[in-house]
């Protein structure tokens, strides 16, 4: 009751400047999250099987751990502060304006490449039915269909989130069914513990091939973002986003690490074809091979009893539909933080202009869009431009196409992350008043500056173990490494022009007035009780501060 | 769309699949225990077992939540 009366005073108190509209539900919430992560599987299982071979579980698992942390730290903070920056607001609002920004230009990186590397993808899958459409055959066609339907998707957002919405909520629900029944098939009709632990045994990778594909495991688990990008557009998120992300963190792990122990330990329904020296090959090597590592959970999914068959003819249409999804949450999500990124004076205003008839921010989404175009060439250009291909020998190891974008969609995530821990450790630390209706497990209570706080330990689990996957990316990728830190560098420096041009500080923060801006974020989500509780708990903390300061 | 997730017969699904996700992981913990024993590389697979069986109870936890008369 509360709550229908609090919205209609903000319904009649609407702003007269164009905002973001609060249209996704629950279950869009959970698809938009879902689409994003969910399909990293269909890219990143071939690539961890080909690099980490019989650990290729243990990559998932050490990657997945990892990511539940990452997804409990972003179910708390995106719960307690629901707008649309996800990632770089709470950096900024935990460590300050320059590593707000620093960690912002990381997932805007990860964003523009989620674009391209799922728009790719989702071609590979296709060209499994449309074998005109093949990477390796027709490259030109390839890349002229992926540059279309990036143009495509950035139509589709333009006019608006509700129509993309709906369209993900359909499709998530029916991958959810498909990857189900695939799993349920595997792990009930052909999965051998006995041959897991086999596998294991006689396949175990170099520590570097571990490494190698730990970094690129994360790949699979990258997305949690999406749920708080749609935080802002989530009707009531403080109660939402913690249903819809604990679903969510564990639907994803499941399939992850499923998918990688079916590799290793089925006995697969029909035998397999054997390899280029004419010898006999195991599962885990046939699906992360090159002919096969871009479509390898069609190809898994194909070699599962009884369901086999049929899932062969419709995985390559839903797992491409699924990349299509996630790309378009690409641009969904790249326009979103530069459109708060922007109102927070961390991007010049012309990224946070909203058309004034669909809501939405369209100059962010052609920037961005127009950003996934260029590596969407540049990872192309060695298979349409022969000449350029020594060039990239000489540089990058040969590295292209699709271990391009994955080696920056990795180091992007990774970066991002990172600071998301530090972010949350400070946010607790500093700012104890705003209520978490949803907290990390395993806290240390105790005073800080006279105020009760509670330390949260797998923070510090989860940032050792995205540093220690950052390490690993830089220490096995040359992409990673030299691509990687050159955006950052120069994002750094076009923030610093911006900064001296506006004015503004440039290595410190503006001043931000978090208390007001925290109640009128609860007030636009209609969370008013949270709201009241706030003001509350401001008064407790500047009492209990005020009595310690005193003493 | 909408009308559907909000409906009891999804609520009945979300909970069936959750109830047949925990049955899978007990099978799944069952056979790796009974074929390999307690193996160190067997954890990915036990984790997985474990990860359904917490899925089933969420799912269960979400439904009964739901049904709580306010």
């Amino acid at each position: 009751m509360a709550d229908s009366a609090g919205t209609a005073q903000l319904t009649a108190a609407a702003p007269a400047t164009p905002t973001l509209r609060r249209s996704v539900t629950p279950w869009g919430s959970f698809s938009w999250g879902y689409s994003d992560v969910g399909a990293d599987i269909f890219v990143g299982l071939g690539l961890v099987l080909g690099a980490a071979a019989g650990a290729s579980n243990v990559a998932f698992l050490f990657a997945g751990v990892v990511y539940v942390c990452v997804g409990l730290a972003y179910t708390e903070l995106a719960a307690a502060y629901p707008v649309a920056g996800g990632g770089q607001y709470f950096v900024m609002r935990g460590l300050g304006d320059i590593f707000g920004f620093i960690a912002g230009w990381a997932v805007l990186l990860d964003f523009t490449i989620d674009i391209t590397l799922f728009a790719w993808s989702c071609i590979d899958y296709l060209s499994k039915l449309l074998p005109i459409l093949a990477f390796t055959i027709h490259p030109w066609t390839h890349f002229w269909t992926v540059l279309l339907l990036i143009v495509g998707l950035a139509t589709l957002n333009f006019i608006g989130v509700r129509e993309s919405s709906a369209f993900n909520e359909v499709v998530s629900g029916l991958d959810i069914a498909s990857e189900t029944a695939i799993l349920f098939f595997g792990f009930v009709f052909a999965f051998r513990p006995e041959l897991l632990i086999h596998t294991m045994h006689t396949s175990w990778p170099t520590p570097f091939n571990l490494m190698n594909g730990v970094s690129l495991a994360i790949i699979s688990f990258v997305g949690l973002e999406s749920i708080s990008q749609a935080a802002q557009e989530t009707q009531r998120p403080a109660s939402v986003i913690p249903r819809t992300s604990i679903s969510l963190i564990l639907t994803i792990l499941i399939f992850a690490l499923s998918y990688s122990n079916l590799a290793l330990g089925m006995q697969p329904a029909h035998a397999l074809p054997l390899d280029a020296h004419g010898h006999e090959q195991q599962l885990w090597a046939f699906l992360g091979n090159e002919d096969n590592n871009g479509a390898s959970v069609q190809v898994l999914a194909s070699l599962v009893p009884y369901y086999g068959a049929l899932a062969a003819l419709y995985v390559p249409v839903l797992g491409a539909i699924l990349l299509l999804i996630s790309s378009n949450s690409g641009v969904f999500g790249s326009s979103r933080i530069a459109y708060a990124m922007s109102q927070a004076r961390l991007l010049p205003s012309l990224f946070r202009s909203v058309h004034p008839k669909f809501r939405t921010p369209a100059v962010s989404i052609a920037i961005f869009c127009g950003f996934a175009i260029l590596e969407l060439i540049f990872a192309a250009l060695p298979s349409i431009s022969p000449g350029s291909k020594d060039v990239y020998a000489r540089l990058f190891r040969g590295e292209d196409g699709i271990t391009f974008l994955g080696d920056l969609y990795a180091f992007g995530a990774a970066a991002s992350y990172s600071f998301v821990f530090l972010a949350l450790i400070s946010l607790r630390l500093n700012d104890p008043a705003v209520p978490r209706k949803f907290k990390m497990p395993f806290n240390i209570p105790f005073t800080y500056r006279g105020a009760r706080v509670e330390f949260p330990l797998v923070a510090v689990v989860g940032f050792l173990g995205i540093f220690s996957i950052l390490f690993f990316v830089m220490l096995t990728h040359v992409i990673g490494r030299i691509a990687g830190p050159s955006w950052i560098v120069l994002g750094i420096f076009g923030y610093l022009a911006y900064r001296r041009y506006k004015g503004y500080p440039m290595f410190r923060s503006r001043p931000h007035d978090w208390r007001n801006q925290q109640t009128k974020i609860l007030q636009e989500a209609g969370e008013l009780e949270l709201m009241d509780e706030y003001l509350s708990n401001l008064k407790a903390v500047d009492e209990q501060r005020a009595k310690a300061g005193s003493a | 769309m909408r009308n559907v997730v909000r409906s009891e017969g999804y609520a009945r699904t979300r909970v069936g699949i959750g109830a047949a996700a925990a049955v899978l992981g007990a099978i799944t913990l069952y056979r790796t225990i009974a074929s390999v024993g307690l193996k160190l590389e067997a954890l990915p697979a036990y984790v997985l077992g474990l990860a359904l069986i917490a899925l089933g109870v969420v799912r269960w936890r979400e439904f009964r939540a739901a049904r709580k008369p306010s």
